[in-house]
């Protein structure tokens, strides 16, 4: 199935650009989605993900306007859409 | 009370419902520190002295260097070289000499936040280093003070309000730990952090005054390249080293 992608940060000059698209099996979840995501996108996949894998704790995810969490359960339905934004600051 | 002079600047902004005398007397008794103020935190200091409120304390190091001048507002091309804080504190005072501004030419740190955050009503966070946002944050989170929380990168920029107690998240929640691929240089244009420091301003007017609902618990952002505009809900984390249970 499809999940849609729009990135915020330093995540867009990482990726090439605002959005990205990825299929994954049936039934994953927010970070499994976000963990293929990183592996699908060599630009993005330090920024996104630690060494062991895990979704960096920094990264923000958000669905529907909501901020989900990395233990988030929930299946994602084909065609939904995952905002994933990195860190950014002041200066 | 306001005098007869203060009555005269402020007069546009005592019409707006809700201000009146007795908000402009509320910016007059309050105090506000950004940190650091470049190109985002100058535009913070400008509209928040311009608004009247009472005491600003500023810290921000170092000397000015050519490459902040496409951002920083509070700076002149002659100052080149110079201490930043004293051109901020010219050209503030310039703007308005009622109230009082307080420079402080060193950026946060272990040393000092403790006192920084101690003079203030709200805090405007503005710094470029997480190792900087984290440590205010703590220090916010500890003596229960309001944080508005402004950031930028590119033609994008976000703003949210940490507010003390369980309501809304801290800055810790959001990034637990300094991100391994931000640097203190980035791209950015200067309308966009003087965009989001207005609106960083605005936030603590509303603090101060009363006057209209905060970004508690929301983030806002916004993408100038097309204009798109995003508001999220955001959350505490219950296992936050600073805030959490």
């Amino acid at each position: 199935m499809i999940v849609n992608f729009q990135l915020w940060g330093q995540l867009r000059q990482a990726a090439g650009g605002t959005s990205y698209v990825v299929d994954v099996p049936d039934g994953v979840t927010a970070t499994e989605a976000v963990q293929a995501l990183a592996s699908s996108c060599e630009g993005v996949r330090s920024m996104i993900l630690d060494d062991d894998g895990s979704v960096r704790p920094v990264i923000l995810i958000f669905r529907e306007g909501r901020q989900l969490e990395t233990d988030d359960t929930e299946s994602l339905l084909t065609g939904c859409e995952l905002t994933l934004m990195s860190p950014i600051a002041g200066g | 009370m306001l005098t007869p002079a203060e009555k005269a600047i402020y007069e546009w902004q005592m019409w707006v419902p809700g201000i009146g005398e007795a908000g402009q007397q509320k910016l007059k008794e309050s105090s506000v520190l950004i940190t650091r103020c470049g190109g985002l935190g100058g535009l913070v200091a400008y509209e928040l002295a311009a608004a009247g409120v009472g005491k600003l304390v500023i810290a921000h190091a170092g000397n000015l260097k050519p490459s902040d001048l496409h951002r920083q507002l509070l700076m002149t091309s002659d100052w080149v070289g110079k201490p930043r804080i004293d051109s901020i504190v010219r050209r503030l005072g310039e703007l308005n000499p009622l109230i009082e501004v307080l420079g402080i030419p060193e950026n946060v740190n272990n040393d000092n936040v403790a006192d920084l955050v101690g003079q203030v009503d709200v805090v405007v966070d503005c710094a470029p280093l997480f190792e900087e946002r984290l440590l205010l944050n703590r220090e916010t989170v500890r003596q229960g003070k309001p944080m508005v929380e402004c950031a930028m990168y590119e033609l994008q920029f976000h703003i949210t309000t940490f507010l003390p107690g369980p309501e809304t998240p801290c800055l810790a929640c959001l990034h637990p730990e300094e991100p391994p691929s931000w640097k203190r240089q980035f791209p950015v244009f200067g309308a966009v952090s003087g965009t989001v420091g207005c609106m960083g301003a605005m936030e603590a007017i509303k603090l101060v005054t009363g006057v209209g609902e905060p970004l508690g618990g929301r983030l806002l952002s916004m993408d100038m390249r097309d204009f798109k505009v995003m508001e999220s809900l955001i959350h505490r984390r219950n296992d936050c080293v600073v805030c959490g249970n």
